[in-house]
This record gives C-alpha cells, structure tokens and sequence, in this order.
C-alpha cells in the first residue's frame, strides 16, 4: 500500500519527521528539493548566463563605438576647447559622463522592455528586483569602462587642429 | 617694455614626414594697445605663428613673451591656465559648438575658468549686446549668418578678457557687409591692456593696423646674374631661409635635401649640369623648403626667376626643370 503497488518510489513526500529513513534513501528538506528539481535545468541556465555574458560583451562593444565615434567626429570641438585651455581631465570627464548617461538610458529601456514583455513570453517569468539593481550597476560599469575608449583618443588631439579647421 | 616680444622664433612642424620651418630667426616686438597684421602668402607661416602665440606650438628656437609671461616652455597647468586667461582665439572657421546657443557659447571659457554659470550668462549677453547681437543669444551657430558666427567668436574669445587676441584669417568666410562690422569689432578690441594679432591674406585689413609684418620673403627684381663656384660639401643655401633666387647648375653635381622627422637627410633632387632649381622660393615668397648642397665640387649661375624664365625661353638651358620642392 505504501508504494501503490509499485515495484519502485523515487521520492517519498512526508508531512512531519522521519526518525529513521528506509536503508538506501536521503532525507530531503523543501529547499533541498527544490535545488534538486532544478539540476535538470542546469545545462539551460548556464547557457542563458553565457548569453547574458557576451550581450554585456556586446552592449560595451556598442556603447565604446557610439563614444569612439563621437571623439573621432567632434576633433575639432576638442581641440577648439584644448585651444581654449580646458584640460584632458575636464573632456575625459565630459566622456565619462557622456557613457554613463548612455549606459543608463539604455538600462531604463530595458527594464521598461522586460517589464511589458514578461507577461507576454509563455513561460513564467519572475524578474526579482535585484535583477534591476545589478542591471544599473553592471551597466553603469560598462558604459564607465567603454568610455576609456575614447581617452586614448581624446588625448591625443592637437589644439593647433583648431586652426586647421 | 612691449606687451608682446619674439626673440629669435624658429617654428617648426613635421608634414609627409619632413621638418618644415616655416619661421626662421623671426624678431618682434608690439606695443600694448597694437593691432598687429601678420600678412604672407599661404604657407608663409602665420597661423603656424598664430599657434605659437597661443601655446599650442612650442618654437624650436628663440623666446615668446606676452607681457610678464614667458610661453615658451610652458607645460602642464601653467600652459593650461595661460591658454585659458592668457590668450583669446578667433578661428577662421568659427569653430563655435554647434549644440550650444550663441549665449552659451560665450559662456563655455568663463565655465571652464570655474565662473558661476549665471554670472557667465550675464557677461556673455553684455558681451554679444556690445557686438550687437543682442537679439539673437538663443540661435544656434547653424541659425546665424557668417558675420554673426565670427562676432561669436569674437565674444567669445574676449569673455575672459585676455591680454592677447588672436584671429586667423577672421574674414575669410565672410561677404563684404560683414567684413566691415568684423573689422570695426577687432579694431576697438585693440585698446590699452591688450594686443591684437591677426593673420590674413585680406587687404582690406590694412588701415585698421597699427602694424603690419610681411612674413613673406621680399622679392628682389633686380638681382645680377653671376657664376657661384662651390667646394664639395658646401652649402649653397638652407631650408628655411628667405629666398629670392634661382640657380642653374654649370657643372659639377648640387643636391636638395630636406631634413626627415628622426634628424636625418633624404635628397630630393640630385641636379647636374643644365638642371635648375630654387625658382618657388622667390617666385612665391616662400622660405627655402630645401637644402641645397654641392656633392661634387660645382658652378651655378646666379639669377632671378625672369632671368631663369629667358634662359629657359631661349634654348640656354634646356634641362628638365628641377626644384627644390
């Protein structure tokens, strides 16, 4: 009767305490049992982080072109204001702000993206709050650190360009 | 003592690889209050001067000093700082910042000084109202006429009011209506505690300088024509110097050498008997872009361009022309 005429059980779910398990078999609290329903899902998460990994990858990738380019066509704006006395420290300063706000504008749109199509996607998905708070830093990060891109760049322009414009 | 002085100035800067020297030994000296026209054909060297005087190009010889301020050699912070309240610059494309309103683009040095941005905005609307562009503070550079830009500029450039005003060809860009107004700007600018120094190709800018310096190299219309002999080695004449003669080479071998990046030499031109060179220099006012040097022991004939043009004309000399550019 205990295993309903079954030759075999692989989980035994019991409403109060086990003194002494049957020979052969592990006690389970809920939480072990969750994580043990989610070994199968493994191979998928991994594959989702990788993904996630180099979207970041990608997403600095982006914001260091956009920021790259910006230098590369403002040379003369640069070197007008090198001309003009304003320190590398003070442009990198303009840079860096320039990808930070550009990271964070891209983050709002995100998670206003995830939110409207959460509901949309057939499986249930659960975005903790959390998600949106790494979400903002990582991203401010890397909009940080795409910036660096430009530096390079930026010091290099020679204010005597502004008279050659 | 003079608001501004040179002393000696050699500039210097690298193109394809070659040093040119377009200013070699330049003296000067302006009085407080002076306008002062740098005038030459292209590449006579004014803006490379202009740039100089502004610290964004430091001479490879002699001393610049404006006022009290020695600018040769100025580095880090203390160039920074000269550049920001030491000098004021009228680019000839303007150079305004196209996002910004014309209020906000007189303000932005007086921001980069760390004034307060009201107080800034107050003196870049007195400064545009005083160049008559009172009514037009919240167009962007893109909404305004070429004459209007460069009075931008120009307020711009005075907004922390600087010792020193520069402007490089300021009426380039311009139509005739608006030369005028730029002209009268740039002449009450010029006024006790400052100098103004500006370089162009426009004539029209002659009565309104106190000073006028030719940076092009005087050309002699009446030079005698004679043989030069040369030893092997010898040096006919520089990169970098005036010129105003050609040479025909008689015999032996003269070669044209321009000095590279890293310090060392590549001959251009290797001239022998009946080829001539050196004809640009005078032809166009420019300093010598070459070294002319005798590899061989050597006879060149002396002569002006004209003189150079008949021989040519006539059959004397029929070699394949060969200058030092």
């Amino acid at each position: 009767m205990f295993l309903a005429g079954q030759p075999l059980a692989t989980a035994i779910a019991v409403d109060g305490t086990v003194a002494s398990p049957p020979p052969g078999s592990v006690i389970f609290t809920p939480d072990d049992a969750v994580r043990d329903l989610d070994r199968p899902m493994k191979a998928g998460t991994q594959t989702i982080a990788i993904i996630s990994g180099l979207l970041w990858i990608m997403a600095a990738g982006v914001v260091a072109s956009m920021l790259y380019l910006s230098v590369t066509e403002r040379s003369t704006d640069l070197a007008t204001s090198k001309a003009m006395g304003v320190t590398n420290r003070s442009l990198f300063g303009g840079l860096a702000l320039q990808g930070f706000v550009l990271a964070l504008s891209a983050c709002a749109l995100g998670a206003v993206l995830a939110l409207l199509l959460a509901p949309v996607f057939p499986l249930a998905i659960e975005i903790p709050t959390s998600a949106y708070v790494t979400l903002f830093i990582v991203g401010v990060v890397v909009g940080l650190v795409a910036s660096l891109v430009g530096l390079r760049k930026t010091t290099r322009v020679d204010p005597a360009l502004a008279f050659g414009s | 003592m003079p608001s501004l002085a040179l002393r000696d100035v050699t500039l210097e800067y690298e193109r394809a690889g070659y040093v040119v020297r377009p200013i070699d030994g330049l003296n000067l000296d302006v009085d407080d209050g002076e306008l002062v026209l740098l005038v030459g054909a292209s590449g006579c060297g004014k803006t490379t001067l202009l740039s100089a005087l502004a610290a964004l190009l430091s001479p490879a010889r002699g001393s610049i000093s404006v006022g009290d301020v020695e600018v040769t050699g100025l580095s880090g912070r203390v160039r920074d700082e000269y550049r920001r309240h030491g000098v004021g610059i009228v680019f000839q494309a303007f150079n305004l910042l196209p996002a910004l309103h014309a209020v906000d683009n007189v303000a932005v040095p007086m921001w980069n000084a760390g004034r307060g941005g009201r107080m800034a905005k107050r003196r870049a609307t007195e400064l545009l109202t005083e160049l008559g562009l009172g009514d037009r503070l919240d167009h962007r550079p893109a909404d305004l006429s070429g004459g209007q830009q460069q009075r931008v500029a120009i307020a711009r450039a005075l907004a922390l009011d600087p010792p020193l005003l520069l402007a490089d060809e300021p009426t380039a860009h311009l139509d005739a209506d608006h030369v005028q107004q730029v002209l009268q700007v740039l002449r009450t600018t010029a006024q006790p505690g400052r100098v103004v120094v500006v370089g162009t190709h426009d004539e029209r800018m002659l009565p309104i300088a106190d000073r006028v310096v030719e940076l092009s190299v005087a050309r002699s219309t009446n030079v005698e024509r004679r043989e030069v002999e040369l030893g092997a080695g010898e040096i006919l004449f520089r990169e970098g110097e005036p010129g105003d003669v050609a040479y025909v080479v008689e015999s032996g071998r003269i070669e044209l050498v321009r000095q590279l990046v890293d310090g060392s030499e590549e001959v251009v031109v290797d001239a022998g008997p009946g080829r001539w060179f050196g004809e640009l220099a005078p032809l166009y006012g420019l300093p010598r872009s070459a070294t002319a040097r005798a590899a061989t022991p050597s006879v060149v004939t002396r002569c002006s361009p004209q003189q150079l043009r008949h021989l040519v004309r006539t059959g004397t000399h029929a070699g394949a022309m060969s200058d030092e550019r």
